[in-house]
């Protein structure tokens, strides 16, 4: 007589199709990507506006996503801290408000960033090329005070893709202080 | 700290608890960002000097709290069904990507906490006692809904699976 544990083929179907199963699902809403990223500017802290300001724009962005039938996959990096760095990428703000990075392309995983300054205030910020996915956190929004050299080290773990890292001191962006990453 | 805990944690369990997150929830991306949340929660922790005895289960609780949506619980588990019933090719053989659909339809037709036992159980291979300690609930209450989601499962799954076997289960 079977008992309750004898049902192997049961247990056997189901663990199969969970493998299965844990390979499949659906593209992230762009209603989860907006909630999402709602959470995460309200633990940078910036300030209703600004978050105001950016569910405008990931709202809009989403909606392209959604609609524009663009190839982009979802490509995100998260916040990450802790871990032995694979790469590191040596960031520089230089006084005519440009960015450099070296290299500008590396592997997968978990990057270290050296950012560093000759001279005035800085804050370096990490974002996708596709949707507003802002790279932003204790540890990798990193700023510098205003000074001749100033310097600070982040780490953020990324996922293949191409990666925007910009200056969010306004007014330095649009002065050209941005530079692609390319993440394989 | 000498060796550090997230290095193993991300070699070792990370991937597995995205994937069993996601099966709870039904989004992958979702899965990520509550681990992700989970693992930057730990690390504050640490660094205010509060230790984590086990960071795999003290992460495998944060996440799935943080997945369970706190007070917008309603609506979040409600999105998860949704997702689970609605899958996307992922290019799987025809039989694998039919197993995974009944799978994923099973997980629908499970309450939450019938879900997050039975991945727990099956997927992550935790015993009763690990899955207690995770959802800070009695062992007992472990094993009766363990029970009662296997009977579920029989009846979505089980096609092929007799009426002595129902009965035997639900003995």
């Amino acid at each position: 007589m079977p008992s309750m544990l004898d049902d192997t083929d049961l247990d056997a179907r189901w663990r199969a199709g969970l493998e299965a199963a844990s390979e499949l699902g659906p593209a992230a809403t762009v209603e989860t990507r907006v909630a999402l990223h709602i959470a995460k500017w309200r633990r940078t802290r910036v300030g209703a506006g600004v978050a105001a300001l950016v569910v405008i724009g990931a709202l809009i962005v989403g909606v392209v996503i959604s609609f524009g039938g663009t190839d982009s996959t979802r490509v995100r990096a998260v916040e990450r801290p802790p871990g032995t760095p694979i790469a590191t990428v040596a960031v520089v703000s230089h006084p005519d408000l440009t960015l450099t990075a070296v290299p500008q392309t590396v592997p997968a995983g978990l990057i270290e960033i050296d950012y560093s300054t000759v001279g005035g205030t800085h804050a370096l910020v990490i974002d996708t090329d596709h949707e507003y996915n802002v790279i932003s956190g204790p540890d990798f929004r990193l700023t510098v005070p205003r000074g001749d050299s100033n310097s600070a080290v982040g780490r953020v773990y990324l996922k293949p893709g191409v990666y925007r890292l910009h200056c969010v001191i306004p007014g330095h962006e649009v002065a050209g202080e941005q530079v692609t990453l390319t993440v394989t | 700290m000498d060796a550090d805990p997230f290095d193993d944690f991300y070699r070792d369990g990370y991937a597995r608890l995205v994937a069993a997150v996601g099966l709870i929830t039904g989004s992958r991306a979702e899965a990520e960002d509550a681990v992700d949340e989970a693992v930057a929660r730990a690390w504050e922790q640490i660094r205010r000097h509060r230790p984590i005895d086990s960071l795999p289960a003290w992460v495998r609780t944060v996440a799935l709290n943080v997945a369970r949506g706190g007070i917008r619980h309603r609506a979040v588990e409600r999105r998860a069904r949704q997702r689970l019933l609605s899958v996307e090719d992922h290019g799987a053989s025809l039989e694998r990507h039919a197993a995974a659909i009944d799978a994923r339809r099973a997980l629908a037709a499970l309450p939450r906490r019938q879900r997050e036992i039975t991945v727990l159980f099956y997927f992550c291979d935790l015993s009763v006692q690990e899955i207690a300690a995770t959802l800070q609930i009695d062992p007992g209450t472990v094993k009766s809904t363990l029970h009662r989601a296997r009977a579920a499962l029989a009846q979505v799954l089980g096609d092929d699976t007799t009426e002595e076997e129902h009965d035997a289960i639900d003995a």
